[in-house]
């Protein structure tokens, strides 16, 4: 890790090499792209190799890199210009036929974008509401209400795989 | 503070996490390292010679305004001579010259800042420019794919 932060490549290398599974496996639950997630992931490692001579603790370089993915798509999101007004309705993108297996990718996907977000850190990444709070510079408050409605919004979606009409 | 969370959705989340295979992934970042730390070299090597070419440039100028600064800071030195044996004078001083480095280090950041802006809209071009190649229709293969 000291050697990282040194900008020692090959151990940067390596550190990229035992965390690249955590944040692609994340930027995948938010994207629901596994390309696009993966461009956003190289980008997260390279602005990581950018700034890293700044990281002042080596134990906070997981949530330092995670917050480097989250803002990298959360930059993507605000290029596309879909996530700062939930108020306005969230379109519903295909949702599958009630009769396959629960699939949470296609939940997750109908959701608006920053209820995504804060549902996938606070359930993928066992973030608390604080924490994610931090992590997006919204207030606790607003998390919260965003994490009560999305998960009523997943509870109702995923009672269409138990209950087919 | 422990949050409450809805078991059926922690329990999904844990049961539907596939873990990202590698498949290409670190040899394409190593790539970009490779090439990102090549451009960094290219461009400190770029800056000195630019700053080289400069100063040869100025040289002639430099040594005059410099003659000419210490020619007044010795005379300013010689004027106040009596006045720098007090702690306060010199305190002015050092404060004077310490006011600069915020001006100088925000100079940095700035820098940097501009640099990371032009980085991150690349990248956002380039992926714009791929999603629009990936958009293109293609007739073969979407009716196989459709599912009735």
């Amino acid at each position: 890790m000291l050697l990282a932060c040194a900008e020692d490549p090959h151990a940067f290398e390596e550190l990229v090499r035992r965390r690249q599974g955590s944040i692609r496996s994340l930027l995948r639950r938010l994207c629901r792209d596994a390309e696009l997630a993966d461009d956003l992931a190289q980008e997260t490692f390279m602005q990581a190799w950018r700034t890293i001579r700044g990281l002042r603790s080596a134990p906070a370089f997981g949530a330092w890199l995670r917050q480097i993915a989250v803002n990298a798509w959360l930059r993507h999101q605000r290029g596309s210009e879909k996530f700062t007004n939930l108020d306005e309705a969230h379109e519903p993108t295909s949702l599958p036929a009630p009769f396959e297996a629960m699939d949470l990718d296609a939940v997750l996907s109908v959701l608006h974008p920053r209820a995504r977000l804060c549902l996938v850190l606070s359930y993928h990444e066992g973030m608390t509401h604080n924490e994610i709070a931090a992590a997006i510079q919204m207030p606790v408050g607003t998390v919260k209400s965003d994490i009560a409605r999305a998960t009523a919004r997943c509870r109702e979606l995923l009672s269409a795989y138990r209950s087919p009409a | 503070m422990i949050d409450d969370r809805d078991p059926l959705l922690t329990r999904l989340f844990a049961e539907q996490s596939q873990p990202a295979h590698e498949s290409g992934f670190m040899a394409q970042l190593a790539n970009l390292l490779e090439r990102d730390r090549r451009r960094q070299r290219m461009y400190r090597i770029g800056t000195i010679i630019a700053g080289v070419i400069v100063a040869a440039l100025l040289a002639p100028w430099i040594a005059q305004g410099a003659a000419l600064a210490i020619g007044s800071v010795a005379a300013g030195i010689t004027a106040t001579r009596s006045h720098l044996t007090f702690p306060m004078a010199w305190l002015v001083l050092c404060s004077t010259v310490g006011s600069l480095l915020p001006v100088i280090t925000s100079g940095l950041a700035v820098v940097g800042d501009i640099e990371d802006f032009v980085l991150q809209a690349r990248a956002a071009a380039w992926r714009e420019r791929r999603a629009r190649s990936q958009a293109r229709p293609c007739c073969d293969v979407a009716p196989a794919l459709s599912v009735r």
